[in-house]
């Protein structure tokens, strides 16, 4: 080793400060984001119903993620700007406040909800064809956000349900939607959650003084009764995050219950929220899925319609992105506002 | 009649350096080693996360740079040998060849294991 430093020497002094340089671009985050192409993942690898097992599924349902980057090192940024493909810019909103680990959170969370959500949707639907389906859910209230100025920021993780609380003249309040006017005569009042443990816990949440809020955002979610559902499924363990795959995921999902195959032998991808309505919702990234979409040559893509006039309808953010990149959207780009549309479009199909 | 050729080459090479000659040159190799492919590998490793659609492509691009990493150990480890005695006839790079083809190998099965099996796990 000494022979070797030695030999060295003048090149390793060279070298030393561009060295350093290079490690402070690989590791300095900016407070930016970048999102890129990612992938399309069969939701058969991620879910699975113990139903119509002998059934064969000609084609592929497939939902699009996108690689987000929250604060990427500058040399990500760097990198990030060499394609047209990504789309890198300032982390705003509430996001800006949030650590990498709390999004993370928040888009699992999304996940989790999502699918709870796509098999409820599919679940019901595939009723409509078959009685013995059954479907049973309950209501669980969670926590969805949180300002910085929350008090117990720490203590409160994402996912926590909300029981209840001691409102005005002693009163437990445990609908979320009636903390507003059951908290009007103090600034402190007693939470109670529930962690992902199981472990109940308290705390006096102060309004914040500009605000006059808590700081805590708490959003009503229909989880599926895993007992009581029937035929049963099972969801893998996925690395993929967020909300975005509800339709595919509902699509699929509906696919495995009833006897006919939607599929038809295409390839099928597409992106969208599922409401428990079965309406579809926005997603962001839709420039990157399109791009994903057609470098994975799908037959049939589902993006959300649900606006001609809206500037940044994702189906109007669609077409600009295929038409900034040279992508012809004739034949497989498909606008969708429920659902339903989504069964009707490949019922259609020859 | 290459193990024949590859097992004199050991003895020729076990009667000129001593373990203690040979653990301080592979020390001082994989140390510089180590130094270079530090940052190399967390570079492909950012690149690899902006541009995933490629994924396969870098892949590929990651065998080849162990490959050239393999290459400047054995290099370096060439080095140490010679800078402590220049005097020796050992044709120590011919060994070190039959080494690197070796390791090349196991890093091929390393990045067909993440390309058949491990990826396709990890992308749901």
């Amino acid at each position: 080793m000494k022979e070797l430093t030695k030999h060295y020497l003048p090149i390793i002094k060279a070298l030393i400060i561009p060295y350093l340089f290079f490690f402070f671009v690989l590791f300095y985050p900016i407070a930016y984001f970048v999102d890129t192409p990612g992938g399309i993942t069969e939701v058969e690898s991620i879910i699975s119903v113990d139903y119509n097992q002998d059934k064969e599924i000609t084609g592929t349902i497939s939902s699009t993620y996108i690689v987000s980057i929250n604060r990427p090192t500058f040399f990500q940024f760097m990198l990030s700007s060499f394609s047209d493909y990504n789309y890198a810019n300032v982390i705003r909103g509430t996001y800006a406040n949030y650590t990498n680990e709390e999004i993370n959170q928040i888009s699992y969370l999304d996940k989790e909800t999502s699918v709870n959500a796509a098999v409820i949707v599919a679940y019901q639907k595939a009723q409509d064809l078959n009685q013995d389906i059954i479907i049973d859910y309950y209501e669980k209230v969670m926590v969805f956000g949180k300002a910085t100025y929350l008090s117990y920021y720490d203590d409160i993780e994402f996912g926590d349900e909300f029981l209840y609380l001691i409102g005005d003249s002693d009163q437990v309040v445990d609908d979320h939607t009636q903390i507003g006017p059951n908290t009007q005569n103090a600034s402190s009042y007693e939470f109670f959650f529930k962690n992902s443990e199981g472990e109940t816990y308290s705390r006096i949440l102060t309004k914040d003084e500009e605000t006059n809020l808590f700081g805590i955002t708490l959003k009503l979610y229909y989880l599926v009764n895993k007992d009581t559902i029937f035929p049963k499924y099972q969801e893998q363990s996925s690395n993929i995050g967020g909300p975005s795959g509800g339709l595919l995921q509902t699509l699929a999902i509906y696919n495995m219950l009833v006897e006919e195959d939607i599929t038809k032998g295409l390839k099928i991808a597409g992106t969208g929220t599922i409401n428990y309505d079965g309406s579809v919702g926005y997603i962001g990234g839709v420039e990157q899925k399109i791009i994903t979409a057609y470098l994975n040559k799908v037959d049939v893509f589902f993006i959300p319609f649900l606006s001609e006039t809206y500037t940044y309808d994702n189906y109007l953010e669609a077409l600009r992105a295929c038409e900034k990149h040279g992508i012809d959207p004739t034949g497989w780009l498909v606008p969708v506002a429920s659902f339903q549309d989504a069964l009707d479009y490949l019922a259609g199909l020859e | 009649m290459i193990m024949k050729k590859y097992k004199e080459l050991v003895k020729e090479f076990n009667n000129e350096y001593t373990s203690k000659e040979l653990s301080s040159a592979y020390l001082g190799a994989f140390f510089y080693t180590t130094i270079i492919a530090i940052p190399l590998l967390i570079a492909i490793a950012q690149i690899v996360s902006v541009y995933l659609y490629w994924l396969t492509f870098w892949l590929v691009l990651i065998i080849i740079v162990m490959f050239l990493l393999n290459y400047i150990f054995h290099r370096l480890t060439l080095k140490a040998l010679k800078l402590k005695k220049p005097e020796s006839k050992v044709d120590v790079w011919k060994l070190f060849i039959y080494q690197q083809i070796v390791i090349n190998i196991f890093f091929v099965i390393i990045g067909l294991i993440f390309q058949l099996i491990l990826i396709p796990m990890w992308m749901v």
